[in-house]
């Protein structure tokens, strides 16, 4: 701790609820939380410094590399800043192709996620049904873009493949099948009596901290704040579509807007497959000089890219700000500090969806 | 006192620091409060955790779409800012420092000039916070 306290409890950075390493050090009062500090840097990557310098084509695919589970949006995000700097406007087939891939990584986030949380509060029934829903979901995206992950399926212009039509049957059906199984699942999730003592109450994040914090994300939406950078994209825009909001402000609704939200992403990604027209999947253009600040709405909130290129499309300078470090600081500093039992502490962690491979990028 | 399982994460927090975004609000509190980035610098290492750090572009960025809800007098020493945005000091501390600025004020120096005249206790103050 930054002090000497009377009782510090670490959790991590080798913890079994924790998907990667990071560590929690805890001032307790008995079970009871005051107050909490995190401890990183056990996975840093230094990929802006790797970028720096070198061409479009070779950071596309190490912005990917930024997080194994919401890579298409990093490999989006980038490439939409790149085709801001440069003036590229994509095909409109591509774009709505675009959208169906970062949709289905979306709902596999959200699979994982809530996955972890009820391994988390010991329900593993649920969680092994989710895991094995999210199997399903991964292999729709192999069969839109030939990968499970780091996909590097969008690039300047459009996308990389195209959709055959018995491809978007396919998807349509297993689709089909996923919109049946979560909706038993949620209501598994939303009726099960020992969720609702771990999940109801628990790790409280008022409208007013998540403001002041900056959460993002399923983490502000779960407390009243309808934010999501989706409503400002184009192609969404073109689709239409409405963001989940809960009010409750705990573990709960935070499990429960991702649980609505991939009910939502298939909505979205069947709207896109019915407007999907004929058409090139790729437009001309170069990438080339110039410096924008572009975001992008990832399965965990507002994903930020700060690019800087020169004329030959060559990335001089870059910074990278992802939901994660916002929602693990509201979480660190807001949920957890007052809960009464360390094991909620791993819940609340958990329900923040934290990503500690986005956070040391 | 060395604390076994602990670890001087003060290179890191510097790391962190001195990235593009970071460097550049750093810069910005720094010019707003009339105080050196270094000392700005020195005090979030030595106050803030490593997640507050990396979050502390958001932070900065969200306490300014929220400008023009607080106190004026408040506003005027960088109080906002400074415990609630960026947490260096205590809401005492700038209670403290607004009763300066009240003081000067009562006794006929001009509000901005007043708020102008207790910066370098504001900076005494941060400094002393990053010891």
């Amino acid at each position: 701790m930054r002090r000497i306290v009377d009782v510090s409890i670490p959790l991590g950075p080798i913890h079994p609820c924790f998907k990667e390493p990071a560590r929690i050090k805890c001032e307790t009062s008995g079970e009871r939380v005051l107050a909490v500090e995190v401890e990183l840097g056990y996975m840093k990557k230094g990929i802006e410094r790797i970028m720096r310098g070198r061409p479009w084509q070779e950071v596309m695919f190490l912005a990917e590399r930024v997080c194994g589970i919401c890579s298409v949006i990093h490999n989006m995000v980038f490439i939409e800043g790149m085709e801001a700097i440069s003036g590229i406007s994509p095909a409109p087939r591509a774009a709505l192709l675009r959208v169906v891939a970062n949709e289905l990584d979306r709902i596999q986030s959200h699979l994982l996620a809530n996955f972890s949380y009820c391994y988390t509060i010991e329900h593993e029934t649920l969680a092994m049904y989710l895991l094995d829903l999210r199997e399903q979901v991964m292999d729709l995206l192999e069969r839109l873009t030939g990968a499970r992950v780091t996909c590097a399926y969008i690039v300047p212009g459009g996308v990389r493949f195209d959709l055959r039509d018995e491809d978007a049957a396919l998807i349509r059906a297993g689709l089909a099948e996923v919109t049946r199984a979560s909706a038993r699942y949620t209501r598994i999730f939303e009726t099960g009596p020992l969720i609702g003592l771990r999940s109801r109450g628990v790790g409280i994040l008022t409208a007013k901290a998540a403001r002041e914090s900056h959460a993002v994300g399923p983490t502000a939406r779960g407390s009243g704040i309808s934010e999501d950078l989706r409503l400002r994209h184009p192609t969404y825009q073109q689709i239409g579509f409405s963001p989940v909001v809960r009010s409750e402000g705990d573990c709960f609704a935070r499990v429960m807007v991702r649980f609505q939200e991939v009910q939502e992403s298939i909505g979205i990604i069947g709207r896109c497959l019915d407007a999907l027209v004929q058409g090139p999947i790729r437009a001309g253009g170069v990438c080339g000089a110039g410096k924008v600040s572009y975001s992008g709405e990832a399965p965990r909130g507002e994903l930020s890219y700060l690019i800087t290129t020169d004329e030959a499309g060559r990335v001089i300078d870059i910074a990278i700000q992802t939901p994660s470090i916002m929602n693990i600081e509201v979480c660190a500093h807001r949920m957890i500090p007052g809960v009464t039992s360390l094991a909620d502490v791993t819940a609340t962690f958990v329900s923040a969806d934290p990503c500690i491979a986005c956070t040391e990028r | 006192m060395e604390l076994l399982y602990e670890k001087d994460l003060r290179g890191m927090k510097y790391n962190v620091l001195t990235s593009i975004r970071h460097d550049r609000v750093v810069r910005e509190i720094a010019s707003i409060c009339g105080i050196s980035p270094q000392v700005i610098r020195r005090a979030l290492i030595a106050k803030l955790d490593m997640i507050q750090l990396e979050n502390l572009p958001a932070r900065y960025e969200a306490s300014r779409n929220a400008a023009g809800g607080a106190d004026p007098l408040v506003h005027a020493v960088c109080g906002d800012l400074l415990t609630q945005a960026v947490p260096l000091l205590a809401t005492t501390d700038i209670d403290q420092v607004r009763g300066m600025v009240r003081d000067a004020i009562s006794s006929g120096t001009p509000e901005p000039d007043a708020a102008i005249a207790a910066r370098p206790y504001l900076a005494r103050l941060i400094q002393e916070r990053g010891n």
